[in-house]
Parts: structure tokens; sequence; C-alpha cells
């Protein structure tokens, strides 16, 4: 911190309130600071806006110092070679020697609080017409006029709409009365629903455990028999007749029993449908035999409708561990009618 | 050497070196721009303007050459490169000699300082500017008018207590009340300026 050495200005008027840095300032402004300080100074004002902005505020004040002779011989040396070497810096001294002299004539600062009181309003308002000027006063008539039954208009269109507004008011309170019956009936028919939907839920359930419990019956529609094998088709013997098959009008499926009279060793058995004519219309393989009262037999489900009123004949293969097919045996049936 | 031209290529780097958003670089850079400036003027530089052209070049040709601006605050960096070129303009042989129009008006034996200054509105339409400054003042808020007649007001002496009083009745510090002051001054001069465009002449 330089030290302070206010007999080298003699007729220098610092401000003995300013901060150490702000005479660090105004010493940099006029060029009397050692490098390093003015190093230190320039970095601040660089990054610091209210820094800047401070050094600004004591440059301009020293242009109003120096005016108003507050500098001794070197200093003002030193400002005007700094401050009044170029055109902006003599202009701006000559505005600062005009506004000084403006200031000068002014009124004292005391006198003007004393007069800067504001005026009551009925002054303000009663001002035109006072002035000597009839045409302000015939001007300040017709406007007064024109405000008077502005603010009659006024008056009366706000109680018009106040009026609106109240009609409109009860009107929305009505609305919101009747939304909210309806809003409580809504939550009234929700929660019945709420409750017939638990209700079937849990009715359900109970069916579907009773079903578990329960054997299955049998499907409707389904028509079963068995067919034992007829390997010569001898009209003189009843047991080689087809078997005659009504089937009933509500009979959807129809299962076959075909006993096996010679049960073998069958890795899995195939099984054909073909009409009389020898069509083959359906075909099932990989079928298991079961154990029956008969024996062995394998069961088939066809749906009744592949049968139309005829004869048809069934052939039961069986495929042998190394994939051979060897035929089983030829079931006969006559479907009567549908 | 080939003389360095700045090209809006490298003006955009510069811009994107001081901050990502535009808009602000664009603020910071017409704040260093300001800072620049005074500086040269503060060191004594008789064409600050063109030391600060010489000085934001110089850095943006840098970054575009590829230079990244490593430092804390990109002020400072140009403060760095406005000292070097403020030292190479000292050395500049032109500046060994002083002429007569080179001394303060003061010391200028032909030169009076004041009729300097007024000479300067005299070329300017002195009488266009002081209506201009009248008519400024009138439109000057009352409290700010007050404010800066009271603060140039007082007799040399009593300055100094009467800006004390002045601050003490506003509640703010002696440094916050020059500043008001700066900136209603700040204000007048700008309106006067402006008016004096607008008056026919």
């Amino acid at each position: 911190m330089p030290a302070r050495n206010s007999n080298a200005y003699p007729n220098w008027h610092p401000m003995k309130e300013k901060t150490d840095n702000e005479r660090l300032m105004a010493r940099y402004l006029v060029g009397d600071l050692p490098e390093a300080e003015r190093l230190r100074l320039e970095e601040q004002f660089f990054t610091d806006a209210e820094v800047f902005e401070q050094m600004l505020a004591l440059e301009d004040e020293l242009m109003y110092d120096y005016l108003q002779g507050e500098m001794g011989a070197a200093q003002r040396a030193r400002f005007e070679r700094r401050f009044l070497a170029s055109t902006e810096g003599r202009e701006r001294a000559a505005f600062a020697q005009a506004l000084l002299a403006r200031i000068a004539e002014a009124p004292a600062p005391q006198a003007m609080e004393q007069t800067a009181t504001a005026p009551s309003w009925i002054q303000s308002l009663l001002a035109p017409l006072l002035a000597a000027n009839s045409f302000m006063r015939f001007s300040f008539a017709a406007v007064t006029v024109a405000l008077l039954l502005g603010g009659a208009w006024l008056v009366i269109e706000t109680a018009r709409l106040r009026s609106e507004n109240a009609r409109l008011q009860i009107a929305r309170a009505t609305q919101e009365q009747a939304a909210g019956s309806e809003r409580a009936r809504r939550e009234e028919l929700t929660a019945e629903l709420e409750r017939e939907r638990a209700q079937r839920a849990q009715l359900e359930r109970e069916k579907a455990r009773l079903e578990a419990a329960a054997p299955s019956p049998e499907p409707r529609g389904l028509l079963a028999l068995a067919l034992t094998p007829g390997l010569v088709r001898d009209i003189n013997d009843p047991r080689s007749a087809p078997k005659r098959i009504h089937l009933p009008p509500g009979a959807n499926l129809l299962r076959l029993q075909l006993d096996i009279r010679k049960p073998g060793q069958y890795r899995s058995y195939r099984a054909t449908l073909e009409t009389a004519d020898g069509d083959e219309i359906w075909r099932q393989s990989r079928l298991r035999a079961g154990t029956a009262a008969s024996g062995q037999a394998v069961a088939l489900t066809l749906p009744t409708s592949l049968f139309a009123p005829g004869d048809y004949v069934i052939t039961l293969s069986g495929v042998t561990a190394s994939g051979e097919i060897q035929e089983i045996g030829d079931y006969y049936l006559t479907i009567l009618n549908r | 050497m080939k003389e360095w031209v700045l090209t809006q290529e490298a003006f955009d780097r510069l811009l994107a070196e001081l901050d990502a958003d535009r808009e602000r670089a664009g603020a910071k850079y017409e704040e260093i721009r300001q800072r620049l400036r005074k500086f040269f003027e503060w060191r004594g530089c008789a064409q600050p303007e063109e030391y600060t052209d010489r000085t934001i070049d110089r850095v943006t040709r840098r970054i575009a050459q590829g230079v990244e601006l490593r430092v804390k605050d990109p002020y400072l960096y140009f403060h760095g490169v406005a000292l070097n070129v403020l030292r190479e303009h000292w050395k500049e042989p032109a500046r060994e000699q002083e002429s007569f129009e080179d001394l303060p008006p003061s010391h200028n034996p032909t030169q009076d300082p004041i009729k300097l200054m007024e000479q300067a509105w005299e070329h300017e339409e002195k009488e266009k500017r002081l209506e201009c400054l009248d008519r400024c003042l009138r439109r000057l808020p009352p409290e700010s008018f007050a404010l800066i007649t009271e603060y140039h007001q007082s007799e040399k002496r009593g300055k100094i207590e009467g800006r004390k009083t002045l601050a003490a009745r506003l509640k703010i510090p002696l440094n916050a009340l020059r500043i008001r002051a700066y900136r209603i001054r700040g204000e007048l001069e700008k309106c006067v300026r402006e008016c004096v465009k607008r008056t026919p002449g």
C-alpha cells in the first residue's frame, strides 16, 4: 500500500471519505501510480464491473474538479494531457462546463425542496382555468364535459355489468349444483357396478371350483360305439355285418372304439376313413392303443360332419418299431341318416 | 508480413470462446471493447480506438489459429495482450519527438485550454447544444435534478460535507452517491447528443 503523501498535492482535494482503493483509482487516472499498482488496478477493473463503473464515475468527477479549479498546477497538467488532448475529451469538458453553469443558476437545493412541494390536486385541476388564455379555458371546459359524460357512461355500464355478473354467478351456482348431483349419482352407479363385478367374479370362482371337483360329463352331442374288424365281409355272418349307425340330430362327434383282435407290438397306430368308393376322407396317425373290456382298442373321435348316409370303412394299421406299417383290420360302418 | 484480416468465422470463434450463448458473448465482447478503450485512454494513448482494435484483432487471430484461452477469466487475457500492444506503442519511434501539439494545453504557450473547450462546441453549434441541455435538464425527474444540483453546488470547502449530508439523507455511501451523480450526468449527455441530432440545424 503506497504511503499517503498529500503534500505532493497541496491543492488537491481528495475527498477524505474516499477509500484507499478510490485514492489509488484517482492517482491511476492522472497517471500517477507505480506500474505494479497500475497492473493490479487494471486487473480489478477488467474483471469487476463495479470497479470499472467506479473508475468511470471518478474519471467523470475529475473533470468537474478540474473545471472548478480544485487541482494544483501539476495535476492540471497531468489531467489536461490525459483528458483534454482529444476532441472527445474537450467536448466532454465543454458539456461539463455548461452543466456547471446551469447548476450554478439553479436555486439552492433547500429552496428547491420548498418549491418542489407538489401542488394540491385542486390547484392542479384549476391551474389551466387560471391561465390567461381563453382558448385554454374553453379547451379545458370541453375536456371536462367530455370526461363527465364519459364518467357517467362508465357508471351506468359498470352497474349493468355487475347485474349481469350476478345473474351469471347464480346460473353458474345452479349448474354446479346439478353437476354435483350428477357426479354423486355417477359415483353411486360406479360403486354398484363394482359390487356386481365382484359378485360375478366370486360366482365364477365358485363354479370353477365345483367343475374341478365334479367328473367331466360327456360333451354334448357325442355318440360312442365299438367296432370290431371284419376281415371278410360275409353277409351270412352277422358278426361281419357293418354297424348301422343312426346319427341323432344333436350328435356332433362320433367316438369309435376299434377293438383289436390280435394285439401286436406296435409303436403306434394309423387309421384312415374311406367311402365305399374308396375315397379317403380322413386320416390320423400316432394313435395309441388303450385297454378296453374286449382287450386292446384304439379310440377315434370323428366329427359327424364327415359322414353322409352311406357305407364307410376304417382301416387300422400298426407301425412297428422299425417303421414298418402293417395292416391290422378293416372296420365297416353304415350311416343311415343325419 | 502479410496483414491478417478479421473474418466472420474468426469473429464467431472469438464469441464462442467468450460464451456458448451468442447473445451473452456479444455483451461480453462489448464490455471488453469498452474496458480496452478506457485502458488505452487512461494509459495515455492518443488513439485508444485504434489500439483497442489492434488488441482484439490479435486475440482473434490467435484463437483462429487454434490457441485456446486457458485463463480463468478471458477479460484478463485481453488485458495481457493489451499490455503488449501498449509496450509496442511506447517503443514506436514517432513517440520520441514531442511537438507543440502534443504539449498539454496549459503548457502550450499558444493554447488556452478553456478556449479550446469552448471551441469544441463553437464548431458544433453551441447554441443548439445549450438549448438541448436546458431541455434535457427540464426533462430530468425532480429528484435527479435535485441530486445533481446539490452534488455540484456546494462551495469548495463545504463540498465534502455537503455530499456527506446528501449521502446520509439518501442512506447510501459516498461512493454510491458518486456513481448516481455520474449516471445522471451520463443520461444528460446522452440526451443532449440525441437532441442535437434531432434538432434541425
